[in-house]
């Protein structure tokens, strides 16, 4: 008889314990990129350059991953969509590495001209090599 | 190589416009909404739309990063991307088609146009062609392109595993606003 209860009892903290778990991985929300471990550093240019050659390798190496990038501001702006966004010089005359910035706040101390290094998740090329939910570090 | 496809599908939608006047973004808008019978919030952003306009002849490029949309949950963000999208295989969607109504479209004044657009959709590397219904707003020399249409996930294999099916919806209402500036 008692271990019968001690079984149930065990079925019951451990479902508890599992459906919590369950619980909080469903609702976690997407970490900031400040709390995550840098996995690629590289300067804009050879970012920009990698992609440029060979995006398929480029992809590879840093697609998806958190990526240090270290670059002279060119250009501060705002998506379509009001989000601030800085885009990093390259040897492109055009395009370089577009950084969407995850605190609404932090574009406002930068100016065109300056070196930075940016963190953020790279997210491919289109016309700029894409980096979101960036942090200036 | 892949630096000479970028020219030659962005800055000349059609290879002979170098002289042509183009409008672009790369900062466009395309969000969807994926919630079944069950709501859960199957939802997402996407800020880094690159968007192409060839103001001669109504041609037009619309190219998205998968890994651009942001959601609210990790965990659903990661499912979008490793099981249903399999983004580091298909990292890319793009639209390149032609705005039917063009030559009825007056860039010169201000202006709201429905049109319709007819072109290639690729996504999750299967293209179909598709016609959807959109909206160009001309102010004061910049254009606005917006649109709202269906996409039926099945059309494009992308498999919904039985377990999940009543929380995400077989068509993805898919919505796009590219606030268009012409290139210098």
């Amino acid at each position: 008889m008692k271990n019968w209860k001690k079984i149930i009892l065990m079925a019951f903290v451990a479902g508890v314990i599992g459906g919590s778990v369950g619980l909080y991985l469903f609702f976690k929300p997407v970490s900031s990129t400040a709390k995550l471990d840098t996995e690629v550093r590289e300067t804009a240019t050879v970012l920009f350059q990698q992609y440029s050659e060979d995006e398929n390798s480029a992809n590879a190496r840093f697609l998806g991953k958190v990526v240090e990038v270290r670059g002279k501001v060119i250009d501060i702006r705002t998506t379509d969509a009001g989000k601030p966004a800085l885009v990093l010089e390259t040897d492109d005359a055009i395009f370089g590495v577009l950084c969407e910035l995850e605190d609404e706040k932090a574009a406002k101390s930068l100016q065109t001209g300056s070196e930075i290094t940016v963190k953020g998740v790279c997210t491919g090329m289109l016309l700029d090599v894409v980096l979101t939910r960036c942090v200036i570090l | 190589m892949k630096k000479l496809v970028f020219t030659l599908l962005f800055i000349g939608v059609a290879s002979f416009s170098f002289a042509q006047e183009k409008y672009m973004t790369r900062n466009g808008n395309v969000s969807f909404i994926a919630e079944g019978v069950v709501k859960d919030g199957v939802q997402a952003k996407n800020d880094q739309a690159a968007c192409v306009l060839n103001a001669s002849s109504g041609e037009v490029v619309f190219q998205i990063l998968i890994q651009s949309f942001q959601f609210e949950k990790a965990l659903m963000q990661e499912h979008f991307n490793e099981n249903y999208m399999e983004s580091h295989k298909f990292p890319k969607a793009m639209l390149k088609g032609k705005i039917n109504e063009w030559k009825s479209i007056d860039l010169s004044k201000n202006g709201d146009y429905k049109v319709t657009v007819t072109g290639d959709l690729t996504i999750h590397g299967v293209t179909k062609k598709v016609t959807e219904n959109g909206k160009v707003e001309v102010r004061d020399g910049k254009v606005r392109l917006t649109s709202d249409f269906g996409v039926t996930l099945a059309d494009y294999n992308i498999a919904i595993p039985k377990i999940v099916e009543d929380k995400i919806a077989k068509q993805a209402k898919v919505s796009l606003v590219m606030a268009l500036e012409k290139t210098k």
